[in-house]
């Protein structure tokens, strides 16, 4: 019972530190580590230290780049596809029980089958389409939490707004776009955050998959590649980045939500 | 304007919500339905907006598809219907939750302003049409929701115990607020309450509703003088009233 007013009491000085302590233990982590390397003069293919991977990313950085940007755009690619597509099936289910019936099923079992197990099949059925296949795979992941969460959304809409609408006769598309669409707003948005984490697990997974050479090789590739030559640092150097675009990625889409979100929804206002 | 012959509602699990309701609600009246909770007042009210049809008899009113004539299919068979609670859209400010039912109209914005402008200013909003709903005060919320009805120019207004949980002080300033707007504008209303003093106060015809099954047991003419003010309440007359609404409601609970 007191703890929040005892949070709230805290000094500004120590709020600050209380923010700065998970960078600090990063920091004193990656010492530790840089520290250890040299102590026990550990081979670079074995575990690379931080100042070299750093020194890998940037000397590398034409290769690194390069696949970066191939990872990026699956990425965001895939992500897109299951935003737009994700909240017009949602939509049209609410506009039909029996479109809902016959296909949401449909999406449960393209979500519950492993990803792992299905890209090869893409892949095979593909052939050497590898960008198509990269970005059904993120697709596949990214697509059913915005799906879910959006369906959930739309039908949580208020009874009496709903009411209301029906008063004032409003049409279906009205009543989608200012009714049904703003309240599963906050819903959408928060499958799209899961959605962004997974269509980077589905872009690096298939990218495993398919072992995409050349210009269609991205950041796990470079992973793959790497540990094929015993190039720990640029496997690290990779790894780095893609841990740094799902971080960014997580945070832009927070940002969104709350842009969104910030007049209205609980869950934004302070 | 409204007009129910024998309307009964029996909701799918069989309760009886509103038992053989006779009224009709003339243009310019203020009529009030006066009765415990549960006793299908917002039924009532909910088959004469045209939110759920009546099971048998009729309930007849120019805004309801199925009795209302070729001709009058225009803007002017509209009605205003005031919830319960505010049902404020929370991510449109209240400009926007006004021009709502002109948007769904098909009114263009540019063409809307003078009216939602207006609008707001009878309910004294003006200062606050950009504000979201969840930075307002309870009586402004309710407020905002009257200018949302008010704003298509209604024949009549249907009201389903809008200010019930607002505190007394509050509710009798806006009740006077809603009294002055009817005066000025005369549509028909249908006023739900379960408070005596409420309804004695705004109404010209107080209905006395019984509890399962709701039914329509007495009706009270309301002579006070109009326009009424809040002197009205410390009359004779207001407390003879009151205390006939009353003992009809105590009748009407012991039956």
């Amino acid at each position: 019972m007191t703890n929040p007013p005892l949070r709230k009491s805290l000094p500004g000085i120590v709020r600050w530190t209380q923010r700065l302590a998970p960078l600090l233990v990063g920091a004193a982590a990656l010492g530790a580590w840089e520290w250890a390397v040299r102590h026990w003069s550990v081979q670079r293919y074995v575990i690379p230290g931080p100042v070299l991977i750093a020194q890998t990313i940037v000397e590398r950085w034409d290769e690194l780049a390069a696949a970066w940007v191939v990872t990026l755009k699956t990425m965001a690619l895939a992500l897109a596809a299951a935003a737009v597509g994700g909240a017009a099936l949602a939509a049209a289910f609410t506009s039909s029980r029996w479109i809902e019936a016959s296909l949401f099923p449909y999406a449960i079992i393209l979500q519950v089958t492993p990803l792992v197990a299905v890209a090869p099949l893409l892949a095979m059925f593909l052939g050497g389409h590898f960008e198509l296949v990269h970005f059904l795979c993120a697709w596949i992941v990214a697509f059913f939490p915005v799906l879910s969460n959006t369906a959930v959304g739309l039908r949580s809409a208020d009874r009496a707004h709903r009411e209301l609408f029906a008063l004032y006769g409003a049409s279906w598309w009205a009543r989608l776009r200012l009714l049904l669409a703003p309240s599963a707003l906050p819903y959408f948005l928060a499958g799209l955050r899961i959605a962004g984490s997974l269509s980077l697990v589905g872009a690096v997974v298939a990218e495993f998959v398919t072992g995409a050479v050349g210009d269609e090789s991205g950041l796990a590739s470079q992973i793959l590649a790497g540990q094929m030559r015993l190039d720990t640092p640029m496997v690290f150097a990779a790894l780095t980045l893609v841990s740094l675009t799902g971080i960014v990625v997580y945070f832009a889409l927070g940002l969104l939500s709350w842009l969104l979100l910030r007049h209205w929804h609980d869950s934004a206002v302070r | 304007m409204i007009e129910f012959a024998a309307a009964t509602k029996t909701y799918p699990n069989g309760t009886l919500a509103v038992a053989n309701a006779t009224l009709r609600v003339a243009a310019g009246e203020f009529v009030t339905l006066l009765g415990p909770s549960g006793c299908g007042k917002s039924t009532l009210l909910r088959m004469a907006a045209g939110l759920t049809p009546p099971t048998t008899g009729r309930v007849a009113a120019p805004w309801l598809a199925e009795t209302r004539s070729k001709e009058a299919q225009d803007d002017s068979a509209t009605l205003g219907f005031v919830f319960q609670e505010p049902t404020l859209l929370p991510w449109a400010n209240v400009w926007k939750n006004v021009y709502l039912p002109l948007r769904l109209a098909g009114v263009r914005r540019r063409d809307a302003r003078e009216r939602v402008d207006a609008v707001l200013a009878m309910v004294g909003l003006s200062e606050f049409s950009r504000a979201y709903p969840r930075e307002l005060s309870g009586g402004m919320k309710m407020r905002a929701s009257v200018a949302r009805a008010l704003v298509t120019r209604p024949q009549a207004m249907l009201l389903d115990e809008p200010f019930a949980a607002l505190d007394e002080i509050t509710r009798n300033r806006i009740d006077d607020d809603l009294l002055a707007l009817w005066r000025g504008q005369r549509w028909a209303a249908l006023f739900v309450t379960h408070s005596v003093f409420e309804s004695i106060y705004l109404s010209t015809r107080v209905l006395v509703m019984s509890p399962r099954p709701g039914r329509i047991v007495e009706e009270i003419v309301v002579d006070l003088p109009q326009p009424r003010t809040p002197a009205v309440r410390s009359t004779a007359r207001f407390a003879e009233l009151c205390g006939q609404a009353s003992a009809a409601l105590a009748r009407s609970m012991a039956a």
